[in-house]
Formats: structure tokens, C-alpha cells, sequence
């Protein structure tokens, strides 16, 4: 998915202070004394959920509440692995891999005791997909029979029925390899039609956790789910999640013993003082996240039409710099598959290294000997992103090239009007096929998730001949000549793989290293002596 | 004195009508297409039209203000682009924790001014007196948000009094910093304007005479300075309560504190225009009322502001 | 913001009891420091040893973060590797501008519609009052906030949307001293003379409000100061790269802990000039009443 993410700093300031502990003088993070509930783990989050409908989730928190509330047919394990949920198994593929069949697991209910049933699914993805409910997640589903036909308004078919109350089948009009990974985001997850009114803000669900309290843009309550029987109820009783907390002031929380986890991740400012002091050597981890932070160069909009000024832009960003500028947590990125991505990273070299003697060459040779002006479109809460346009502004200058940044607008039609912007992609589920179908090959029209405009069709040729392929060495390959390839045309300058690092008090455990975006699962976390 | 009232009354809904059209021309006269913003980025053009035709966009200028006037009779400010919601229900929601952070900005201003304000007349040119009047210059002089921040750092986390923003049970203990970041500029103004009063009233020859009739100096104070100085500090505090009301956007985004500011701050960063335009009309409602009470009770008070 | 709201008429009124002295030696120190401000703000690109935008590839420590002072950086660098004195230096230069420049419009007007308010009365004045009473009817941070958010936060807008809203303090302040006035002989005088109201707007009344609106433009300078920080740290004011102590402040306000300087600096720095400011403005009045 892509854009609005964590904000691990936004250049647009939230809130207040800051970190500083006296090292030496603190206790392990969040000891327990304080703690209002020994029971209760306490979330910071410096935005608000979207929604906890699991048909419109996108991004940030939103995907682990969703997936504290309910849960799929499949989860997909820290080693990229599909771990059977309300499914009893993996799927049977029959059809040439166009038809899937799954048996659901008679365990499985709903929060009021109704077992779920096949019928749930395909009442979940009907609706999502209808044209009036307006998902973003429609992407996610193109493969799917008759998907474009029925989102349109055009036709009532669709490739999913339920066979019975614990048989479902979805068929596909293209085979699609990855296709079991798509059953394991919050956007497969079924709804209870029964009670679809209270979809929105006290849902029947059938997942770890039911609301108990939401107070809009303040905190949110979350319960056991007595019902709940798919995972061991080891996790915590309660999850009260604070929002529109500053990150930074979420991180004096944990300290102080007042919250246990900050969803943002550690901000820079405090970074350095943690990790300095190894009292929370155990309450830091780290990883990188399965994701791409790039710059979109418009295709459409003039300066960008040119090759050579889009490729003077990549030559004159110091990565390097920008990486440094993030602690040194992220990893410089020479293309869009992240190297977290389970067999799948793709190290390509850098067509257009960084040198900005180069890059002015280019920009003279492309007919602006004195550089241009230009507007950088900021995504909101982006991941780094007062960094990264602090060294882009810092940078195009270096060649002439004056940056004014600008919050990106909102509509789809002002965007495509904006000569470059930050754009990112956070992985859906771990397979190559969501970054390049997701955006560098999905349709160059507005409104859509390829807002460079990049157009190739030799491109789109290679992307369907790989996303058929049966998962393995040769399909990893043809991906990786293909991310070679559109990072040639430097529509997108990618710049980093970003890494997590959260801060969480001492008596939260559990944490691995996730593989798909979540990341954080909440009922694969312990509180000690509980 | 009614009529004088009813005058008021009716300038105030004037001064609001006009504040309405304004806001008004704010929202729909400028770039930005609200249809476009509603329908979302998925939304195609056929969608856009029809939210269009839905909302009135395509009625000329004096239809869509008819239409405007209409709702906010009805109590309706649109509605919100993030949460689909109705924006005066989401204001709503969340003023009375805006509304507990306006009493408590008052009550310090009073708390921290008013003795201080005495106490540095009485006392003029004593130690108490140029100390107070260096930190109001200070207090007056530094930013807000920065007050807030240092409050935050060195009382919530180094000294662990207070909980690090956000809000809870009890609820005085969650607000004590806010109202005291809050409050703080508004003191050092009383101090200064309660000083500066009571130098006033001090040489009277009523305070004289009340003092040859062997008053303490204690009860001279308490029966005839403070009925003066209350008697200015009215005006000031009935407008502070009017102003903070209307929203404290940074006091409330420092500490997270869940008020109707904060709500406007992450709206601001929504580009949520609606709520943003709503908050900012409902502020200045309170602002008009105030404005219309405290003239009403100056005017009950004063009877020569009635002539005017 | 409210502090702004409370600064609204504030700090002219105490009449303080100080003696011409003290006010002459305050007026001295304080427009010597207001003095020293606006002159680095000017020199700034000759003082400043850096360019305040440079990202310093030696500006980090190897994990990434600002440097504390040395003898290249005298005050360290910031959090992106910048040199803190030069962007300390510079700093000043947007606040200052868009004070000097939003005051200097908001006297102008104020006096202009406060003059013909006060001394034309009514109708005119009934329009006038009215509509300052509307501008001031809406709260003050937020409304500046929305309107930014629609037309973009350039240096011109800020400039034009402050001298919007302060204008009122100064018209309704001139009003009230129009009113005055008007009943004193020397108005009577000119007007048995023959002068038109024109005339004798300009060369009579003007004249004698225009000590009570220098003092109100220089008090107005302090509090658009603080305004603009305000604005700043919201993200709707001075835009990065572009340095300017409210936004520094927003930008480093996580590293109290880490580097106190990125944050107390700025603040100090907006500190000391809107107390010198404002002193001045006081001090000029007391003498001037006096006189």
C-alpha cells in the first residue's frame, strides 16, 4: 500500500518535547510500578485510525487494530510462511491455478458465538468492492473473476461463492501465484453481516480482540475476544491504544512507566539517548521494514517529460547522506524491492550514481544550463519526512534546481498536476508481485497508485508473464530484471528502506521481526508476571 | 437597560451573519474542489458530477449562500472530509474537554495574577514587586509552545508530578499543566493590569479616609481595593474565557489534550477544510458571546457605557 | 493562539509610576538591543561564518546526530548538519520582516479608518467599529491557520493575513483618542477657521494620535513576533529550509533532552526580542507623556 504511514517525524511538527533520560539514573523502561493496569498493554500513536472496518483499512495502525479485531483465512508468519486461521488448511488450486477452493475451520466464530461461515466472505468482498463503498483497497483484488466489470457498476458477477457454509472458492481471470498471500491482509478479513451497522465502531468480530471503548481522536479500548479459540490466549487482557500522542513524548511515557509500546517507532531526537543507555538494551527492536520510500518524478509535467532531468535528479541525491540523516536507520535503495523481502530483495546497482558535476551536465545537456524551479508534494506523515525534503532541497539546489515543498493535496487531480513527490510503498503480503503490480506497472491514469505516470509496456509484457509463474528461483529473477529495468526510465528515485525501531517497556514480549507490514501482531505479545 | 440589552443582542447577530458569509466565501470561493475532495482519490468523473449536483455546486453564488444560511439554521456546518461525520457533532464531542481548559487557563490567570498584581503594588519597588515584574515581562515574551514543552520535560517527565499529556482520571490532575501553559501570559498581563490598578485606587481619598477610620490595612484592601479591581478584571476575564473557548490549537496540541483545538490541528493537517472552517465559526460564536455578556454585564454595572 | 488573544490590549495599559529617568536609561538599553537585532538580522550574510542551508557532510556525528560546539561550528550543528550560529544568525530575518512590514501596514490603515471612525462618526463609524468588532470576533491563531491553509503559506500571505488582523487594535485605539480629541478646542478652532474635514484629519488629527500608534505598531511588532512562531511551530508559517527561530524551535523541539541548544537558542533568541521590543515601545510612551 501506498503513502500515508508512520510518522516518525513529520515536517509538519506535532506536539511537544522530548527525551533525555538521565542514563544511569532510570530503571529498566516502564518497570511496572506505574502502570494503571498490570493487565492492560498501553499503545501510543501520534495519529487516529481511518477506520476499523477491515473492508476499508489501508495503512499505519489501522492494520494491526484491524488485526487485533479480526482475522483472515490465512496470517502470514514472520519467515513469509501462510499460517491457516479461519482457513483449515492451504488452498486447492485446481483450474490451471485459476479456482481456489478453501474449507473453513468449524472453530472459527464470530464475537457473539455464530460460527463464520463462507457466506461472510463473500458478503465482506462484495460490498467492498461495490462501487459505492469506495475502498482503497480494490487494488488488492484485480485479479479476481469479473473484478473490473463488477467495481464499475457494469455487472453483478463476481469470481468468489460460498459452497456451503464452510466452502469457499474464488476464481481468478489471470493465474496469480501470490494469490494466497492477498487471503492474509486485513482487507480479505471477513464481516459479520448480521450486524453490519455496528461495522464501523463496535463490530461483531471474530478476531483476539472486541472494542470496548472508542473515544474518537483520543484512545481506543480493546478487550479479549471470549470467543476467540485460533491462537492461545497468552496475550494481553486489554489494549488501550492513546492517540495523537507526539512519538517523542510517547517515548518519555514508556520511561516513566506510563504506556508499554510507541506504535511511530523511536524518533530521531531520542534515538541516540536509548541506545545509549543499556539499561533498554532489551527494549529496543529493530528491523527493516518491507518497505520503499521513493521520489516520484511526473512524467506528465514538464520539466520530468525529459529522461536526462530525471536522471540528473538521481544523480544529485546524496542517499548516502539522507540515510545518515535518519541515525543510519534505513538502507540506501537502488530499487523498489526492499531486500527484507523474504528471497525476493533485489540488490540491483544504481543506474544514475550519485555525483553532482554529472548531474549538471545532464541538466544542460537537457536544456536548463541554470536549473529550473520546481514544487516538491510532501505526503502527509511520511516516513523521514522532513529529512528527506530537507536533502532534497538541499541537493537540487547543489544544481540549480530550486525546491519549494508543499503538502500534497488531497485529490487525485491536483496530484497529477504535481511535478515530484514523495511517494512510499509498504508491502502488502511478500511477494515482489505487490510492489511492481502495485504501482510501478499499475495503470499510469489519475487517481491511480502509479502517480509518476510511468508507462512501459515492455514493462507490463515482463509483469504478467511473472506474476504467473510458479513461485520460485526463475520468477525471482525475471522480478529482478524487471525492477532493473524501470529503475532505467527514473520515473521513481527510489531512496531508502526504512527501518523500525520501536521502544517498548520491559515487560512486553514477543516481538519478531515481521515480514508483511504488520508490525506489530498484538496477540503474539506476553506481559511478563501476568 | 433592556433596551440596551436587546441593542446588543442584535449587533451581536449581525456581527455573526457577517462572520457566517465570510466564512462562507472562505470555503467555497476558493481553490479546492470540495466535491472532488469528498469523492476521494478513487472516485471517477461521473462520481464527482453526480457529488456535485448532490451538494449544489453547480447553483449559482446566491443559491449555494441560501443553502449555506439554511444548514447552519438547522444546525448543520457540513461535514468533515476525514470522518464523513457531521463537523458540529465532532465539535461537540470534543468541547467539553476544551471547555475545562478554558476554566483552568482562567483560574491560574486569576491564581498566579491576581495576589501577585496586590502584592507588587502594595509592596511597589520591593524585591516581590521588580521580581514579578521581570517574570511577567518573561512570561508575556516567550512563546507558548515553549512554556508547554519545558513544563512537560521538567515537571511530567524529570520530576514525574504530572502524566505526560493526553488526558485521564482525575481530570485536574491530567489539565494542571495545560491550564498552567495556558494561563501563564494571562497572569503576567493580570499582575500587570491589577497592579497598575490598585497604584490607582491606592492615593483615593476614600481609601484615606477608610483608613483613618483605623481599617487594617488587610480590610482596606478586601472592601475597597479589590470591588475596583474585580470591577476591570471582569471585562478581561470574560473575554479570555470567550477567546480560550474558541479553541487553544497549541496549548492542546502540545499536550495532546483532546479539545476542539487539537481536533482543528489534525484536521489542519488533513486538509479537512470543513472542520477546520467549522471550528473556526464556532470559535468565533464564542467569541461574540462573550463579547455580548461582558458589555451587557459592563453596561449593568457602568451606566454611563449605556449612553453611548 | 490565547497568549496572543491576552497580548490583545495588554501591555499598555499599566501606567506605570516610573521616573523619566529610568524610562530614558530603559529606552536606551532597549533600543540598543533592538538596535544590535535588527543589525545581525541585516548583516546576517556577511556575520554568519556558514551558509545557514548547508547540509555539512561533517555537520553529523557517525550515528547521525548534531554536533556540539567546536571551533567550525561555534554553536554545533543541528539535527540535518547545519551550522547552528549561522542559521541562529539568520534567523531573525523572516519574523523581523514580516513584523516590521505587518505592523508598519496595520498603522497605516488603523490610523486612516480609526481617524475617519472617530471623527466623521456616523454611519461611517457605525461601519468602521462594526467591522473591526467582526475581525476581532474570530479567534485569532485558528483563523490565520485556515486562511494559510487555503492560499499557502508564502511570505507574502503571512504578511498580508497578519496586517488583516492587527489592524483593528491600532483603529480602534486611534477611534477612542479621536473622540478625544475632536471635543478639544484647537479641533473647534481649525473647524470655526473654515477647514475641511479632510484637512483637518490630516493636519490636525493625525498628528496627535500618531505617538499612540507608533507605540501601538511597536507592541505590534512584539506580538506578530510571537504570532509568527506560533504559526511556525503549527507548520503554517515560515516554510523549511528557510531558517527562522519559530520554525527552528518546531523543527529540533524533540531534542530538549538530546541538545538543549537547538531549542533554547531560538527561544531565547524570541525572547529577548520581543522584551526589547516591547520595552522600547513602553519606555517611549512614558516619555513622551511626560514631555
Amino acid at each position: 500500500m501506498a503513502k500515508r504511514t508512520m510518522a516518525v517525524l513529520s515536517a509538519a511538527t506535532l506536539g511537544a518535547v522530548l527525551a533525555g533520560c538521565g542514563a544511569g539514573s532510570t530503571s529498566p523502561a516502564g518497570s511496572g510500578a506505574n502502570h494503571s493496569s498490570p493487565s492492560a498493554m498501553v499503545v501510543t500513536w501520534s495519529s487516529n485510525p481511518q477506520t476499523i472496518d477491515p473492508r476499508k483499512i489501508y495503512d499505519g495502525e489501522d492494520w494491526n487494530i484491524g488485526r487485533s479485531l479480526y482475522v483472515g483465512l490465512y496470517d502470514i508468519s514472520a519467515h513469509g510462511q501462510l499460517v491457516p486461521m479461519v482457513a483449515k488448511s492451504a488452498p486447492d488450486i485446481s483450474d490451471h491455478g485459476l479456482v481456489y477452493t478453501i474449507h473453513l475451520n468449524p472453530k472459527a466464530v464470530w464475537s457473539n458465538g455464530q460460527p463464520v461461515t463462507a457466506q461472510d466472505f463473500v458478503y465482506a468482498l462484495r460490498t467492498e468492492l461495490s462501487s459505492q463503498f469506495q475502498s482503497p483497497d480494490t487494488y488488492l483484488w484485480w485479479m479476481i473473476k469479473g473484478a473490473s466489470a463488477y467495481e464499475s457498476g457494469k455487472s453483478a458477477a463476481l469470481g468468489i461463492k460460498a459452497l456451503g457454509a464452510h466452502t469457499l472458492q474464488y476464481t481468478l481471470s489471470t493465474p496469480y501465484s501470490a494469490f494466497p498471500y492477498v487471503l492474509g491482509v486485513p482487507a480479505s478479513f471477513p464481516v459479520y453481516p448480521g450486524a453490519i451497522s455496528r461495522v464501523a465502531a463496535d463490530p461483531v468480530t471474530d478476531g483476539p480482540y472486541v472494542v470496548a471503548q472508542w473515544k474518537t481522536g483520543q484512545s481506543m479500548t480493546l478487550n479479549q475476544n471470549s470467543h476467540y479459540t485460533l491462537e492461545p490466549r497468552t496475550y494481553p487482557k486489554h489494549l488501550q491504544f492513546d492517540f495523537n500522542v507526539n512519538p517523542s513524548v510517547g517515548v518519555l511515557r514508556v520511561e516513566n512507566g506510563q504506556a508499554d509500546l510507541v506504535a511511530d517507532g523511536i524518533p530521531s531526537a531520542n534515538y541516540q539517548q536509548l541506545k545509549a543507555n543499556s539499561q533498554y538494551a532489551a527494549d529496543i527492536t529493530a528491523g527493516y521494514q518491507p518497505a520503499v520510500i521513493l521520489l516520484a518524478l511526473n512524467e506528465r509535467v514538464k520539466p520530468f517529460n525529459n529522461p536526462l532531468v530525471r536522471q540528473a535528479v538521481e544523480m544529485a541525491i546524496n542517499k548516502k547522506h539522507l540515510v545518515k540523516l535518519m541515525n543510519g536507520r534505513a538502507q540506501v535503495a537502488n530499487g523498489v524491492l526492499p531486500p527484507s523481502l523474504p528471497g525476493f530483495g533485489s540488490d540491483i546497482p544504481n543506474p544514475y550514481p550519485f555525483s553532482p558535476t554529472k548531474a549538471k551536465v545532464l541538466l544542460k545537456k537537457a536544456g536548463y544550463p541554470h536549473g529550473f524551479s520546481t514544487t516538491l508534494g510532501l505526503a502527509s506523515e511520511q516516513t523521514g519526512g522532513s529529512q528527506i525534503e530537507t536533502e532534497v532541497e538541499a541537493d537540487l539546489k547543489a544544481i540549480g534546481i530550486q525546491v519549494t515543498a508543499k503538502p500534497l493535496p488531497t485529490e487525485a487531480s491536483a496530484q497529477a498536476q504535481m511535478p515530484m513527490m514523495t511517494y512510499s510503498w509498504y508491502m502488502d503480503y511478500p511477494d515482489p508481485a505487490d510492489f511492481v503490480s502495485g504501482f510501478l506497472t499499475s495503470p499510469a491514469i489519475v487517481g491511480g497508485s502509479n502517480p509518476a505516470f510511468l508507462n512501459d509496456p515492455k514493462l507490463d509484457q515482463m509483469e504478467a508473464r511473472a506474476s504467473a509463474m510458479p513461485l520460485g528461483a526463475a520468477r525471482t529473477a525475471l522480478y529482478k530484471q524487471i525492477d532493473e529495468r524501470a529503475m532505467k526510465d527514473a520515473a521513481y528515485v527510489p531512496l531508502f528502506y526504512p527501518e523500525l525501531t520501536y521502544f517498548h517497556s520491559s515487560r512486553i514480549h514477543g516481538f519478531t521481526y515481521p515480514a508483511v507490514y504488520f508490525p506489530a501482531i498484538y496477540s503474539q505479545l506476553k506481559i511478563s508476571g501476568n | 437597560m433592556l433596551r440596551h440589552v436587546a441593542r446588543r443582542l442584535l449587533w451581536s447577530l449581525f456581527d455573526l451573519l457577517v462572520i457566517v458569509t465570510i466564512a462562507f466565501l472562505l470555503t467555497y470561493l476558493l481553490p479546492g474542489d470540495p466535491a472532488r475532495t469528498i469523492a476521494g482519490p478513487h472516485a471517477s468523473v461521473a462520481d464527482v458530477a453526480r457529488i456535485r449536483r448532490q451538494l449544489g455546486l453547480d447553483a449559482p453564488l446566491y443559491v449555494q449562500y441560501g443553502h449555506y444560511l439554511w444548514n447552519l439554521v438547522h444546525f448543520n456546518l457540513g461535514t468533515s472530509i476525514e470522518f464523513g461525520t457531521p463537523v458540529l457533532g465532532d465539535i461537540l464531542a470534543k468541547f467539553p474537554a476544551t471547555a475545562i481548559l478554558a476554566v483552568s487557563g482562567v483560574v491560574w490567570e486569576l491564581i498566579l495574577g491576581l495576589p501577585l498584581g496586590i502584592l507588587s503594588a502594595v509592596r511597589q519597588g520591593g524585591l516581590l514587586d521588580r521580581v514579578s515584574s521581570v517574570l511577567s515581562m518573561a512570561a508575556i515574551a516567550l512563546p507558548q509552545f515553549w512554556v508547554g514543552i519545558i513544563l512537560l520535560f521538567v515537571l511530567a517527565f524529570k520530576l514525574h508530578w504530572f502524566p505526560l499529556g493526553g488526558t485521564g482520571s482525575p481530570v485536574l490532575w491530567y489539565g494542571f499543566l495545560p491550564g498552567l501553559t495556558l494561563g501563564i501570559g494571562g497572569a503576567a498581563y493580570y499582575q500587570q493590569l491589577v497592579r497598575s490598578r490598585v497604584l490607582e485606587v491606592l492615593p483615593q481619598q476614600y481609601i484615606a479616609t477608610a483608613r483613618a477610620k483605623g481599617l487594617s490595612e488587610w480590610a482596606v484592601l478586601v472592601r475597597h481595593v479589590m470591588p475596583q479591581v474585580m470591577t476591570t478584571l471582569i471585562t478581561q476575564i470574560g473575554m479570555d474565557l470567550g477567546y480560550f473557548m474558541a479553541g487553544v490549537v497549541v496549548v492542546e496540541t502540545v499536550f495532546g489534550w483532546p479539545g476542539i483545538g487539537l481536533q482543528a490541528w489534525a484536521a489542519i493537517k488533513a486538509l479537512d477544510v470543513p472542520l477546520v472552517i467549522g471550528t473556526v465559526l464556532f470559535g468565533a460564536f464564542w467569541i461574540v458571546l462573550a463579547n455580548f455578556v461582558v458589555d451587557s454585564i459592563y453596561g449593568l454595572i457602568d451606566p454611563r457605557i449605556r449612553l453611548r | 493562539m490565547s497568549a496572543v488573544a491576552n497580548l490583545q490590549q495588554p501591555l499598555e495599559r499599566p501606567r506605570r509610576n516610573v521616573s523619566r529617568r529610568r524610562a530614558y536609561t530603559t529606552l536606551i538599553v532597549s533600543g540598543s538591543i533592538v538596535f544590535v537585532i535588527v543589525a545581525v538580522a541585516v548583516l546576517a550574510p556577511v556575520l554568519a561564518p556558514h551558509n545557514p542551508d548547508r547540509l555539512f557532510p561533517n555537520g553529523l556525528s557517525a550515528a547521525g546526530n548534531p554536533l556540539g560546539p567546536s571551533r567550525a561550528f561555534p554553536l554545533g550543528t543541528d539535527q540535518f548538519g547545519r551550522d547552528e550560529l549561522s542559521r541562529l544568525l539568520w534567523g531573525g530575518r523572516p519574523a523581523l520582516l514580516i513584523s516590521v512590514i505587518a505592523s508598519v501596514f496595520s498603522s497605516a490603515v488603523g490610523i486612516l479608518l480609526g481617524v475617519a471612525a472617530g471623527y466623521l462618526g456616523g454611519w461611517v463609524d457605525t461601519l468602521i467599529s462594526r467591522f473591526v468588532n467582526i475581525l476581532m470576533s474570530f479567534p485569532l491563531t485558528l483563523f490565520a491557520v485556515a486562511i494559510v491553509l487555503i492560499v499557502s503559506p508564502s511570505l507574502i500571505n503571512l504578511i498580508i493575513i497578519i496586517a488583516a488582523i492587527y489592524w483593528t487594535y491600532t483603529a480602534r485605539l486611534v477611534r477612542a483618542e479621536v473622540l478625544t480629541l475632536r471635543e478639544q478646542d484647537f479641533v473647534s478652532a481649525a473647524h470655526a477657521l473654515g477647514a475641511t474635514p479632510w484637512r483637518l484629519m490630516i493636519r490636525h488629527l493625525m498628528p496627535n494620535v500618531l505617538d499612540t500608534v507608533i507605540v501601538r505598531g511597536v507592541l505590534t511588532m512584539a506580538q506578530v513576533f510571537l504570532l509568527e512562531a506560533g504559526l511556525s511551530y503549527l507548520g503554517v508559517g515560515v516554510q523549511p529550509p528557510t531558517p527562522d527561530w519559530g520554525l527552528m524551535i518546531a523543527q529540533s523541539q524533540n531534542y530538549y533532552g538530546a541538545d538543549p541548544g537547538l531549542v533554547l537558542y531560538p527561544g531565547i533568541a524570541i525572547a529577548v526580542t520581543v522584551i526589547a521590543v516591547t520595552q522600547l515601545g513602553q519606555s517611549y510612551r512614558a516619555l513622551r507623556r511626560r514631555a
